[in-house]
């Protein structure tokens, strides 16, 4: 029985192992972009609006 | 009748008879409680970010991922786990750069569905850009339908023991009358339901078959060194090409509507990246686990030992199942290629009955005739797909979608879809040029060994193998890269439109989506099909839902005899 090489074991782990990374690095990156965005976007209708309303922070 | 289940056969067939029964009757059920209080779209489709994420990649439950993939395992070894090597990255790609973008400016030009957004988007009143894209929707949408029902036709014959061929007319006829009835039987909460349950099996038959057999590692080692190399044994340009042609089938995400719509269907953007997390842990539990059932059967059952690679899954089911559970596994997996066909259908029919008759032959075409012309096209092209599936009957159901349906749509579509949401400079002509390359290079580039024949293409392998593993590439990656070419090409030789409603637009792609909505909302205009963003809840559109909501405002099937009253479960215009 032919065991599977090293460079095998890496093909096969390795990209998932990448991927998971990925995954975690783009979770905590856009939930901190999405939140942002919705300052930003609060300030700009707070600062054009001068009774202070916005349109609210629905999404 | 019996089928490989041999004496078990009996004991299955009734389990998986019932299920489909009671699935049926749970279906009609919901379908008249849901209409009766009038709330069938709005109600179905307010589900959180959880099933979003869910449903995304549920539709792939269905002929590729369960039979398609780990009968690729069960030939290939190991590196059938590269089937993720693209899908994985892409998806999450899609997630990242197209979701919130194609959510907020297909709410800007209200589309709900691509041909429509394509020509809003490109301000296109010549219909072309509409007409195109329909077109090879109804090509590639035709050839999922046909792989679908070469899968319930492989699946039929499995269990019954009959003939392919019977399996595929009978699986067929079931897509087709079950698309004529509505579709209304696989209510939204079925399709996650069934996603649900084979991913389970996916997740749940390596654990029993690792406390049956072992590493499936080593049991694929002692069987062929090959099929524990991660490259299947090639070396050189072989491999190379091997890996790309893996890693090319995450290009098809961008085109494959049934992945775009649901991303059209999105209500809050916040939840996008809990509904990404969620659509890319099932994908490693899909891709992993269809890889080692196939390395399993390879191992329980050895080295061509089945007679179609395809019967992997399904095989190694029965096997290691009891039977009640066996056959609830099975029933669900045709389930899901039912639910997955008919929608396939409906797309398919309504891009040539709305898209092309509607919107280019005939503007002035009453409902009635649409109402009737819609039955007949699905009548046809239901017809034609029970064709191909004979046809092509023994072609793989892996090669079939790859080659027949993901493929020719991601090469066709997705360079498009992506320019439009993120290059001003794309125009008309060049998303047209685009189309039209992308879908001719994907039919053509499988035909090689036709083309050239084989003796050739076998010469070639030894006196130039990069030519010859670009040659057997899988399509997708050519034509993806020709169709971007010729779109890039095109549109800059020619002008872009409308460049002051580009930027105010394109100006919105930073904000957030009440960015998009407030004003709409306030108004309350907003389309019951995707835009209704003032609901309380996050939402998804399921591929399905969105057809059905889609034939549903057509009045293809009411043939407009409901009354309108808000109890008929009739959409307000």
């Amino acid at each position: 029985m032919a065991a599977m090489s090293t460079l095998d074991w890496i093909g096969l782990v390795g990209p998932f192992a990448v991927y998971l990374v990925l995954l975690v690095v783009y979770y905590v990156w856009e939930g901190r972009r999405e939140e942002r965005l919705r300052e930003e976007y609060a300030d700009e209708m707070g600062s054009a609006d001068e009774t202070g309303a916005t349109s609210g922070d629905r999404p | 009748m019996t089928g490989i289940a041999g004496g078990a056969s009996d004991a299955v067939l009734v389990t998986f008879g019932l299920y489909l029964l009671v699935l049926v009757g749970i279906g009609l059920w919901s379908s008249r409680l849901l209409d009766t209080v009038g709330d069938y779209v709005i109600g179905g489709r307010r589900v959180g970010p959880v099933v979003t994420g869910f449903s995304e990649r549920a539709s792939e439950m269905s002929g590729w991922l369960t039979l398609g993939v780990p009968g690729d395992a069960y030939g290939t070894g190991i590196m059938a786990f590269f089937n993720g090597l693209g899908m994985i990255p892409a998806d999450l790609a899609a997630w990242s750069g197209i979701a919130k973008r194609l959510r907020k400016y297909s709410e800007i030009v209200r589309a709900v569905t691509l041909p429509t957004f394509f020509e809003t988007r490109l301000r296109d009143d010549t219909g072309t850009v509409k007409g195109v894209s329909a077109v090879v929707l109804i090509i590639f949408e035709g050839g999922y339908v046909g792989a679908q029902i070469v899968a319930a036709g492989t699946l039929l014959q499995i269990l019954t023991g009959t003939e392919l061929w019977i399996g595929i007319v009978v699986g067929g006829i079931i897509v087709v009358g079950y698309t004529f009835l509505g579709g209304y039987f696989a209510v939204a909460w079925s399709d996650y339901f069934q996603g649900a349950i084979i991913l389970a099996a996916f997740a749940i038959l390596p654990i029993i078959a690792f406390g049956e057999f072992g590493s499936p590692f080593s049991g694929g080692a002692s069987i062929d060194g090959s099929l524990t190399s991660i490259t299947a044994g090639m070396t050189g340009w072989a491999a190379v090409f091997g890996i790309i042609s893996y890693a090319a089938i995450g290009l098809g995400v961008p085109g494959n509507p049934h992945i775009m719509v649901r991303f059209m269907g999105i209500d809050r953007v916040r939840n996008i990246r809990l509904a990404a997390l969620v659509a890319q842990l099932f994908m490693f539990v899909a891709y992993i686990g269809a890889a080692l059932v196939g390395l399993y059967a390879l191992v329980a059952f050895g080295d061509g030992a089945l007679a179609d690679a395809e019967n992997a899954m399904p095989r190694l089911t029965l096997e290691l199942f009891p039977n009640a559970i066996a056959g609830i596994i099975l029933a669900a997996a045709l389930a899901a290629m039912m639910s997955s066909a008919d929608s396939q259908l409906l797309v398919a029919t309504s891009a040539v009955v709305e898209d092309v008759y509607h919107g280019y032959f005939d503007r002035e075409a009453t409902e009635t005739q649409l109402v009737r012309y819609s039955r007949y096209v699905t009548l046809g092209l239901g017809g034609a797909s029970i064709a191909f599936a004979y046809v092509a009957r023994n072609t793989p159901i892996y090669d079939l979608v790859l080659n027949y349906a993901w493929g020719g749509l991601g090469a066709a579509i997705g360079p498009t879809l992506i320019a439009t949401l993120w290059w001003r400079g794309l125009t008309r002509e060049g998303a047209v040029s685009s189309m039209i390359v992308g879908a001719t290079t994907m039919l053509v580039w499988p035909q090689w060994e036709l083309i050239l024949g084989e003796a050739t293409l076998a010469s070639l392998e030894a006196s130039s193998p990069f030519l010859h593993g670009l040659l057997t590439v899988y399509g997708l990656f050519p034509a993806f890269i020709l169709s971007a070419l010729t779109m890039i090409v095109v549109s800059k030789l020619t002008t872009p439109p409308g460049k002051e409603h580009l930027d105010e637009h394109f100006s919105v792609m930073h904000k957030p989506l009440s960015a998009v909505l407030g004003d709409r909302d306030s108004a309350g205009d907003s389309s019951p099909v995707a835009t209704d963003g003032g609901l309380p809840q996050p939402k998804a559109i399921t591929e399905a839902d969105a057809i059905r909501d889609h034939v549903r405002d057509s009045d293809y099937w009411t043939d407009g005899t409901r009354d309108g009253t808000p109890d008929d479960g009739e959409v307000d215009e």
